[in-house]
């Protein structure tokens, strides 16, 4: 999956995309927090969130989000791998004096809670769509300039990318692959981000001038479509919130046990 | 007829700007009427649109005076909201930038929303505007997922849901294929006439506005020129003068050097072919003895069984395509929007990978085509102008030599003698994204070319571009073939000005698949060609009544008496 797939808003009648926004947001927040806690929470986000990505979205989607993140999570376990290592070295070394197994576990924990994290955002991402989001926002009363703020930058996502890609083409084209890969690197980061910093920011100046056209923004901006707070909804949050509560539980009533065992 | 809108003594300086953008401007539109605006690049067109709406002074700051009245009220004061509630609209250039909510009928509602309505009267006054531009039946569908043409229709339709007196419209058509830029001539006249809505719309096409069009306002350097009936405006040489061109078929008549004014289009148009009646020579153009496209070997690029399909598309953009590009030649291809035309492209430049086929340069396939980037085959994507990020024009045009390693020395000749051939060795040490539109083009495109490829393929190029500009380009690009041997393709919708280039070839696509591959003058005059999105060009419509509808071209026609090129 291309990075610009990533975090955008994928048209489908699940319960998922029916769900409250406030509900959603919720729930990310609760996940984002808890997977701080302890493996077997982290664990269950993670079981959880790839169920709801396969039901929300696909299974093919979800298995090339964690192809195309591979390589990346990849290079951030050997990193932490190493630095943990190094970090508690009074430890059994896989390798010595590099890797330790308490660094490689500590890694392994860091790249789950990356993992879970980008599938909770994408989770958020590609159920709500930007009028969800913003019909929801003016109900919490936002002010519209913010709103619109938010919700234009969900908008305008995949019009950035083309553009990017536009313009990664038109100066590929002018010999940038014949250089080594450090210098072509530097010469692609230049010669792309700075034409299309300018680029955003004359598209910002024209849709600023088609807001202002529109009479946006407006106080007495009208909610078009809110999606209420079902029963559904309430059920299954309170069912995860219980299910993280027990794991969190859990595993303090074991660590004690543990303790008076010893 | 009441007046609509009137502007007396307008005059405006952009902050910061050593010149007047309008100089006292006085102007009265009347109700119910059709304008059309038009004029060189940088003329001050989309300024007094903004003056209209209210965008200049409130939203564009810099030295303002002069009076505005909407049906006889004074609006000058009034902010932009207040003047959209007082009855003005506006469609802009990119429908993209007006995309302000991803569901159409939440667009088409976005404006209405913002004023406090009933949520019924929302609901209600989008559904009418749909129905208006006759897109209702894409109430629910994502808006970024359709056509230009029907992105620009929403956007009409959002703008009709304010219920405006008065609808201004800057460009609407840059963006569309010929027959949608058609279509929606149709839709404002009949927005014009059936609602009563006074339009003022700014326009580079004038072949699908003429018609329409009650009175033409022709702006050069900030001030009106002449205001006039657009069959007396474009009978003067004033538009071509200025390099806004002019409709096709008042070319044809200046042609046939006939100096009276006529009273309607109709006696316009007969009395060209009356005219060509009287010439008993003319001679027809014989298709079956031009030189078979298909029939030459060793292609510099050639295509085979490309298959393409996008992630998440059920369909293939392209099926089974099979072209070949041979040395030093011009080709065009051609197709209504989403044919597969810039999909082809990026394949034939090895950017993305076909689903199934072969690309071959050269004889070999086109494996590590990054490496050829640069050197063998050229991309040049739609707006090129985007690339430019250095300090002079000299040194964008040298950053592509100097990454290919090439010698100080060698890259200065290469540099100079470019600029010397697109004419922009004066604008040497210009910032090139100070310059106008046509500069900056030719800039970006002068520094693809100094690379000297094999060949090159260039995506619209000339997309919403002044007439002059987009012809000065194409015969920079003529004479570069001329002396360089290198293959330009050229993906374009503009049938006008392709007639008046001399293609060795023009390639049809439609829904992925070759249409036809063959001399402009037997794609050009198919019978069922709009069915393909293209219109087929003014003068070969217009001669098909005297059975000389192989003549696509102004140039070719003006040859037949005397080779006076008076189009130019």
């Amino acid at each position: 999956m291309a990075i610009n797939s990533y975090f955008i808003y994928e048209e489908k009648d699940t319960f998922w995309h029916r769900m409250n926004v406030g509900i959603k947001i919720l729930l990310v927040l609760i996940s984002i927090i808890s997977i701080w806690f302890n493996l077997k929470i982290l664990l269950f986000t993670l079981i959880l969130f790839t169920f709801i990505l396969i039901t929300g979205a696909s299974l093919s989607r979800f298995i090339s989000i964690i192809k195309s993140m591979l390589p990346f999570l990849v290079i951030i376990f050997l990193l932490n791998s190493y630095f943990y290592s190094v970090l508690y070295t009074d430890e059994i070394y896989i390798l010595y004096p590099y890797l330790t197994y308490y660094g490689v576990y500590l890694a392994g924990i860091t790249v789950l809670r990356l993992l879970v994290m980008i599938l909770v955002l994408d989770f958020f991402f590609i159920t709500t769509s930007p009028e969800d989001l913003e019909d929801f926002l003016l109900k919490i009363r936002l002010p519209h300039s913010i709103v619109l703020a938010i919700t234009l930058m969900f908008n305008f996502i995949p019009t950035i990318y083309e553009e990017i890609s536009r313009i990664k083409d038109a100066q590929m084209m002018r010999g940038i692959y014949n250089l080594s890969f450090l210098k072509r690197l530097k010469l692609q980061v230049y010669s792309i981000v700075l034409p299309m910093i300018l680029s955003a920011l004359n598209r910002a100046g024209r849709i600023a001038e088609a807001l202002e056209l529109s009479g946006a923004p407006s106080a007495e901006r009208v909610i078009l479509t809110y999606k209420g707070i079902k029963l559904s909804d309430v059920l299954i949050t309170i069912f995860i919130i219980l299910i993280i509560i027990s794991l969190a539980f859990f595993n303090y009533a074991t660590d004690n046990m543990l303790i008076l065992l010893y | 007829m009441d007046d609509g809108i009137e502007l007396k003594d307008i005059e405006f300086k952009y902050r910061g700007k050593g010149t007047y953008a309008l100089r006292k401007i006085n102007l009265s539109i009347s109700a119910k009427s059709f304008y059309l605006l038009i004029g060189p690049s940088g003329c001050g067109k989309s300024t007094l649109l903004r003056v209209i709406n209210g965008l200049i002074p409130n939203y564009y700051h810099g030295n303002f005076s002069g009076k505005i009245y909407l049906f006889g009220k004074d609006i000058t004061g009034f902010s932009v909201r207040e003047r959209t509630r007082e009855g003005i609209s506006t469609v802009l250039q990119f429908p993209e930038d007006q995309v302000l909510a991803r569901k159409v009928w939440r667009n088409v509602a976005f404006g209405p929303a913002n004023f406090g309505l009933a949520r019924e009267e929302i609901i209600r006054r989008a559904k009418w505007a749909l129905k208006q531009v006759d897109m209702i039946q894409y109430w629910d569908h994502d808006i970024m997922k359709l056509s230009s043409g029907q992105k620009q229709k929403i956007i009409l339709a959002s703008a009709l849901a304010m219920k405006p007196k008065l609808l201004l419209l800057d460009e609407p058509t840059s963006q569309m294929d010929p027959v949608s830029a058609e279509n929606f001539a149709f839709l404002l006249k009949e927005i014009n006439e059936s609602l009563g809505v006074t339009i003022l719309l700014v326009e580079h096409r004038f072949d699908e506005f003429y018609k329409i069009a009650h009175q033409v306002i022709l702006m050069n350097n900030g001030n009106i020129v002449k205001i006039d009936s657009p069959l007396r405006i474009f009978y003067t040489d004033l538009p071509r003068k200025l390099g806004v061109g002019e409709p096709k078929i008042f070319s044809l008549i200046k042609v046939l050097k006939k100096d009276r004014v006529f009273k309607s289009f109709e006696e316009l148009e007969k009395k060209i072919l009356l005219e060509l009646q009287d010439i008993e020579s003319l001679p027809k153009k014989n298709l079956a003895n031009m030189r078979d496209v298909n029939k030459r070997k060793n292609p510099v690029l050639s295509l085979r069984g490309i298959r393409y399909k996008y992630k998440g598309n059920k369909d293939y953009t392209l099926k089974d395509i099979n072209l070949d590009f041979y040395e030093g030649e011009f080709v065009a291809i051609v197709g209504k929007n989403g044919s597969g035309k810039t999909t082809l492209a990026k394949i034939a430049a090895g950017i993305i990978k076909p689903k199934s086929g072969v690309v071959s340069f050269k004889g070999k396939p086109l494996i590590n085509s990054k490496k050829l980037f640069g050197r063998r085959i050229i991309y040049c994507p739609q707006n090129p102008e985007l690339m430019l990020f250095n300090q002079t024009v000299y040194d964008e045009i040298a950053f592509g030599l100097k990454n290919l390693g090439f010698s100080r020395d060698i890259v200065h000749k290469k540099v100079n003698k470019i600029m010397r051939f697109f004419g922009l060795s004066n604008l040497k040490d210009s910032y090139p994204l100070s310059l106008s539109g046509g500069e900056k083009l030719r800039v970006a495109i002068a520094s693809l070319l100094v690379l000297e490829p094999d060949i090159m393929i260039l995506d619209e190029p000339t997309r919403g571009l002044d007439w002059s500009i987009k012809l000065d380009l194409v015969r920079y690009l003529r004479e570069y073939l001329k002396t360089s041997g290198s293959s330009i393709v050229l993906i374009s919708h503009d049938v006008e000005l392709l007639v008046e280039v001399d293609l060795d070839r023009v390639v049809l696509i439609d829904d992925g698949k070759i249409i036809m591959d063959s001399h402009k003058e037997q794609i050009f005059t198919q019978p069922n060609i709009k069915s393909y999105g293209i219109k087929p060009p003014v003068i070969s419509t217009l001669l098909q009544k005297m059975d000389l509808e192989n003549i696509v071209g102004l140039n070719e026609f003006a040859s037949l008496f005397g080779g006076k090129k008076a189009w130019q």
